[in-house]
């Protein structure tokens, strides 16, 4: 049942209690990675994989919130399992906000961990498939060229042809042109699917 | 001719005219006459007259008749021709025939003239005449000639000049007789030989070459010097002249030779003379010098030049030599004037005396100065070096106030005194001698018997006078007089006088006296070994810290030694042998046993006098009785010794063998022991014995081990019941004594027992034993009942201090427990920790052994195992933090110390977010341990980074950091250093930090810093506080390293 597709990361500067914890995670087949502290784990090259990190609270250096803070202003989006061995309430509330999976206090129920994993792992998932699909409509914008994303921009607003040749000081004909290009590079069936990828590619419809 | 002729005619011719007829002689007269012959005519007829005629008179010619009366003319012309035969002789006669005439001319007459042609006179006389005067004119030239030739021969013959002539072969032609004779030889012995022969054999080559010269210049005058030789074969020096002539059948040399052998001679002499006196003068320190009219130094000799820079040099001008010493200037001039003087000048730093003396010509004139200049440096030297020299020799004696003197015995009274002689008695150094009468006088009356038993004794034994004696000045001044007199022999032996010297040793009696004095009250004595004499000085303190009565004067190196401790005179005299060779200087302690038996300690210290060479004479000491300042300085050590001990012993167990051993090897007591007091079975124990190490008393060790004293048995028991200390002279005649007979078997004699006393109370005993008797000592007992109660006092004090560290530790422990409270929260995380691993751990077993992958479920059962240990090791560690344990040091390594309390605290620091870093002295190659209780310290520090803990969480931002360092700043000491980057801490709270009670904390108690103060000082330790320059406090602790920490918490 070993999920090679998934990865799970460990920081923990007690050496013991990250033994611990690696040996639990692979008891279910998962692979796991371990570091002693949130730098280490920075500096560490992580595969391109779906994957969750179990983060203690308390940590020499930068603590486990601090690291959390610094993955989201990085845009490093592994889902986050906290643990800790003094329970406390503002630290957990402060940890949920900022996207926390769970928020485990030691000494934890094994299954309680091996469930907040998975869940954290499905979660990933969805999250790279979702960013997989941006990254190509992405791709297919960039292929356009500053007249036909000039174009686009103005399509999506609404614009006539005629309006837009206007707007743009050229022909209808031309535009015609760079609208049909536009489609075709962007693969989209319908203008409201194009006004659909523009709005989740940013871009403001021009009026 | 003429002038004959003329001389003829002005003088009247002289013609002695033999004719018997008158008439006939004045016809002929008539006929001369009137043929302008002018003549005087004496006729004479007789022999007698003719011959009278012509012995008394001259005559230009005779005349005469051939037959007289009484005369014939024949006889005549016989006679004539005898007497004067130059003179004509005529014969003028008529009555002659031819043989006649004949006969007559043969015979030698001038002419004939017959008187019947008489006519014919006047031709024959002018014919005779002229004839006559050529004869007469040849006679004179031969005669001059002869005359000549005589006198040469005369000068050659009889010449005192040697006159030699030789050929060129060197062959004697003719010699003078003076000149064979000069040299020894008849003429013919010389003349045909070789002239070399009179030659000195080595000059022969120098006259034949000599001769060979005057032959190549012919004419030309030689002159030579040149030796001789007689025929007897001694020498004489010749000049000689010598020419070469030429003559007819060759060249000849003459040669003129004078003896010079008397000129050589004196010449010789006077060269001898001259080098001698050059000799002289060269050698002698003057200058000799003469000067012409223009100040111009014709001569300048003598070895004075040498000292002199600059010289006068013959040719030199005195203007200028002496250009800058007017005085020499002057000098000359004043010579030159005419006067004869001598002066002092000085040149170079020299003195001449010079004698200047004018040089005058035949009219009186002075024409130059002769002089001689005498260098006089050193005779003025020595003139100044004697003056001072004498004047020295006054200055000393009036110093010295010694008089020297001589006093002849024949008529006993002095006849030399020297000045200060004079002072010294109070005479007039003006004045003639003292009579002897004026001298007994002064000489006081108690001692004049002396001095003249000793002045009798001294001519009797003819040996040197020594003696003091008192004399009294007129004026009453008493004055101390040392007198030596040494004898003066004659050629018989006998004492002729007596010469020495009296000194004024008045001062120096009375610095004697006052030296006496001084000794007697310092204990000082001195003493003056001889060591030429061998004689031994003592002054009267030396005899009194011996012990030796004064009177004992013979004191022998052995005697002296016979009264030194044995155990001191090896060292002694090793000491003193050392200061003799020239090594250490004589320094020594040691022990004089007087006579009497009493034992005195002594200082000496002495000093080597010795000679140019080296060689010591004399040694000079001083000996010191330090016995008081001895037994002082011991019972001084003692107290200082026992006081030391008792400062750093921790209990009395510690301190009491060293008391006792510091006691007895101090005083010099053989055996110690210390006997305590049990109060529950109220006798005395023995709980501690010492000896010295050269001493064995098994016996009597053993034996108070074993007894038990009740109070007033025994000796401790004695002590106890009374209180005081107790002195026994010597054991084994003490029957009070219970111990007695094993101390008579093991030699102990004196003893002394003291109490410990603590109040009134009697603690414990301490008694003595030596092996010596001994008188009892005031002072020590003292001493010894102030140490009896020092102990006491330690003892007591030791007890509060048990009492004050029992509390102190419950203190410790009661705060140690709050702190653990404090912690409860971290504990709880710490064991939380593996208590989550074990969890994770066992689960994880569990799904391996599922999945049966054993190996895995087997190396996780075996984590779950290490991790249930490290949950035991926590709760051990607070366990044993939180015991309530009596305090124990050890050695710890304080590093490790730390780490472990880091441990405990590591939860509260992450829980309050605190960022722990440590620097600890691990890098040092070597971690020095300290002894301490590891407990004690664990909770310093705990309580320390408890604190900074606190103190950071107060910080809401920045860092919050700690740090812990240890580290050796000095040697022998580590030192801990918390620090923290908190709040800080206000500079007037520092010092009120380590205050009990007092806090910041409001659930604080107060007691935390206080308590760990009293931990660190316990162990010999400081702990501070001191603020950061940037933020927060840093808290320090020292721990004594090394192994002679000892702490009153042990």
């Amino acid at each position: 049942m070993t999920d090679i597709d998934a990865m799970v990361f460990v920081i923990d500067d007690d050496a013991p209690t990250r033994e611990s914890l690696k040996n639990l995670t692979r008891s279910i087949g998962l692979r796991v990675e371990a570091f002693s502290s949130a730098q280490e784990f920075l500096r560490s090259k992580r595969p391109d994989l779906a994957a969750c990190l179990v983060l203690d609270v308390r940590l020499k250096g930068l603590s486990g919130l601090d690291l959390q803070k610094r993955m989201a202003e990085a845009g490093i989006d592994i889902p986050i399992i906290f643990i800790t061995g003094h329970g406390d309430i503002p630290m957990t509330v402060q940890a949920m906000k900022a996207g926390a999976v769970e928020f485990l206090t030691k000494p934890f129920r094994d299954q309680d961990l091996l469930d907040a994993v998975h869940q954290a792992l499905e979660r990933d998932r969805k999250a790279r498939d979702q960013r997989a699909k941006n990254e190509e409509l992405h791709t297919r914008y960039d292929s356009l060229t500053p007249r036909e994303r000039e174009v686009m921009a103005l399509v999506v607003g609404g614009l006539l042809n005629k309006q837009i040749a206007g707007e743009l000081g050229t022909s209808e004909t031309t535009v015609k042109i760079h609208r049909h290009q536009v489609m075709e590079k962007m693969d989209a069936g319908s203008l409201a699917e194009l006004v659909r990828m523009a709005d989740k590619l940013g871009i403001s419809g021009r009026k | 001719v003429k002038t004959e002729r003329a001389n003829v005619i002005k003088a009247p011719l002289q013609i002695l005219h033999l004719e018997d007829n008158a008439r006939d002689a004045e016809l002929i007269q008539e006929i001369l006459q009137a043929d302008g012959i002018v003549c005087h005519i004496r006729r004479v007829e007789t022999q007698a007259d003719f011959l009278t005629s012509l012995e008394q008179s001259r005559f230009d010619l005779i005349l005469a008749d051939f037959s007289l009366p009484s005369f014939d003319g024949l006889s005549a012309l016989e006679l004539a021709l005898k007497k004067c035969p130059n003179i004509p002789f005529i014969f003028v006669s008529a009555t002659l025939g031819e043989e006649v005439a004949v006969e007559a001319l043969k015979r030698g007459a001038t002419d004939y003239v017959l008187k019947d042609r008489l006519s014919r006179i006047v031709p024959s006389v002018q014919r005779a005449l002229r004839e006559a005067e050529e004869t007469n004119q040849r006679k004179r030239a031969e005669g001059a000639l002869r005359q000549s030739e005589e006198q040469w021969r005369d000068v050659f013959e009889h010449n005192p000049t040697m006159y030699f002539i030789v050929d060129p072969a060197g062959m004697v032609l003719s010699v003078n007789p003076f000149g064979a004779e000069q040299l020894g030889y008849w003429v013919d012995e010389l003349v045909g030989d070789t002239v070399l022969k009179v030659f000195y054999e080595t000059d022969r080559e120098a006259a034949k070459r000599n001769v060979a010269l005057c032959l190549e210049q012919p004419g030309r005058s030689m002159s030579w010097e040149l030796r001789k030789i007689r025929k007897n074969g001694t020498m004489l020096w010749v000049r000689e002249t010598a020419r070469a002539v030429l003559r007819a059948n060759g060249p000849i040399v003459l040669v003129a030779c004078e003896d010079i052998t008397e000129r050589k001679r004196t010449e010789e002499e006077l060269a001898k003379t001259e080098q001698r006196l050059r000799a002289v003068i060269a050698n002698t320190p003057i200058i000799l010098f003469a000067l012409d009219r223009s100040g111009m130094f014709t001569l300048s000799e003598g070895r004075g030049l040498d000292d002199l820079g600059l010289k006068p040099a013959v040719g030199q001008s005195v203007f200028d030599t002496y250009r800058d010493a007017p005085h020499v200037i002057s000098n000359y001039r004043r010579a030159m004037a005419g006067e004869s003087f001598a002066a002092l000048v000085e040149a170079d730093g020299l003195v001449f005396e010079t004698h200047y003396i004018p040089v005058l010509d035949e009219a009186g004139e002075v024409i130059g100065v002769n002089g001689v200049a005498i260098n006089i440096t050193e005779r003025k030297r020595a003139e100044e070096a004697l003056r001072r020299s004498e004047h020295y020799f006054a200055e000393a004696q009036r110093l010295s106030h010694t008089g020297s003197w001589a006093w002849d015995l024949a008529s006993g009274k002095g006849h030399y005194w020297s000045e200060e002689m004079y002072r010294i008695l109070g005479f007039n150094p003006q004045e003639v001698l003292p009579s002897r009468e004026n001298f007994w006088q002064l000489v006081h009356p108690e001692d004049r018997e002396g001095v003249y038993e000793r002045i009798q004794k001294a001519i009797r034994e003819k040996a040197e006078y020594v003696g003091d004696h008192r004399i009294v000045l007129p004026d009453g001044t008493l004055k101390y007089i040392h007198t030596r007199g040494h004898p003066v022999f004659n050629a018989a032996g006998e004492v002729t006088e007596f010469i020495g010297t009296s000194v004024d040793v008045t001062e120096r009696r009375e610095t004697e006296r006052k030296l006496e004095e001084a000794q007697r009250l310092t204990h000082v004595g001195y003493w003056d070994r001889d060591l030429d004499m061998d004689l031994i000085t003592w002054s009267d303190e030396t005899y009194r810290i011996y012990g030796v009565p004064t009177e004992e004067r013979v004191l022998t190196l052995y005697r002296i030694q016979e009264l030194i401790h044995a155990e001191d005179r090896p060292m002694m005299l090793e000491a003193a042998s050392a200061a003799l060779r020239g090594g250490q200087r004589y320094d020594v302690e040691y022990r004089v046993i007087r006579p009497n038996g009493e034992v005195r300690i002594v200082h000496s210290q002495a000093d080597v006098t010795r000679d140019e060479s080296g060689r010591p004479r004399r040694v000079f000491g001083t000996v010191q009785d330090i016995t008081e300042r001895k037994r002082a300085e011991r019972r001084l050590l003692v107290q200082h010794t026992v006081t030391q001990i008792l400062a750093e012993a921790a209990t009395i167990e510690e301190a009491t063998p060293k008391i006792l051993q510091a006691i007895g090897e101090c005083l010099r007591w053989d055996v110690g022991a210390l006997w305590r007091v049990d109060r529950e079975a109220a006798v005395m124990r023995c709980v501690e014995v010492w000896h010295r190490e050269s001493v064995q008393v098994p016996e009597f060790e053993s034996v108070c081990r074993q007894t038990a004293f009740l109070p007033g048995v025994g000796m401790p028991g004695k002590v106890w019941a009374s209180s005081k200390a107790r002195y026994i002279s010597d054991l084994v005649r003490e029957a009070n004594f219970e111990r007695t007979p094993i101390a008579a078997r093991e030699r102990l004699r004196a003893a002394f027992g003291f109490p410990v006393l603590l109040g009134g109370e009697v603690l414990g005993v301490i008694e003595f034993f030596s092996h010596e008797i001994g008188e009892p000592d005031q002072d020590l007992l003292e001493m010894l009942a102030t140490i009896g109660s020092q102990i006491g006092q330690f003892i007591e004090r030791k007890r509060a201090e048990q009492a004050f560290l029992g509390a102190q530790a419950e203190l410790a422990h009661v705060t140690r427990v709050a702190t653990l409270g404090e912690l409860t929260a971290s504990i709880a995380h710490e064991i939380n920790q593996p208590l989550g691993a074990i969890v994770n751990n066992a689960s994880a077993c569990l799904r391996w052994l599922a999945a049966e992958n054993l190996e895995e479920a087997r190396s996780s059962a075996a984590l779950v195992i290490e991790d249930g240990y490290r949950t035991g090791e926590i709760i051990r560690r607070i366990r044993s933090f939180a015991k309530k344990a009596p305090p124990q040091k050890d050695w710890i390594d304080i590093n490790q110390t730390i780490r472990e309390v880091i441990a405990l605290a590591r939860s509260e620091m992450q829980r309050h977010n605190v960022e722990l870093d440590t620097k600890l002295s691990e890098d040092m190659h070597y971690v020095p341990l300290i002894f301490a209780d590891r407990i004690q310290l664990q909770q310093v520090i705990l309580n320390l980074i408890m604190n900074a803990v606190e103190s950071v969480r107060e910080v809401s931002d920045g860092p919050r950091q700690l740090l812990i360092r240890t580290g050796i700043e000095t040697p022998g000491e580590i030192v801990v250093a918390v620090r923290d980057s908190g709040v800080g801490l206000a500079p007037e709270n520092l010092d009120q930090l380590f205050t009990p009670f007092y806090t910041t904390k409001p659930q604080g108690m107060g007691m935390g810093l206080a308590i760990c103060r009293s931990i660190v000082e316990a162990h010999a330790g400081r702990l501070w506080a001191t603020a950061n320059h940037d933020r927060g406090a840093t808290f320090h602790f020292t721990l004594p390293t090394g192994s002679d920490t000892t702490s009153r918490l042990a």
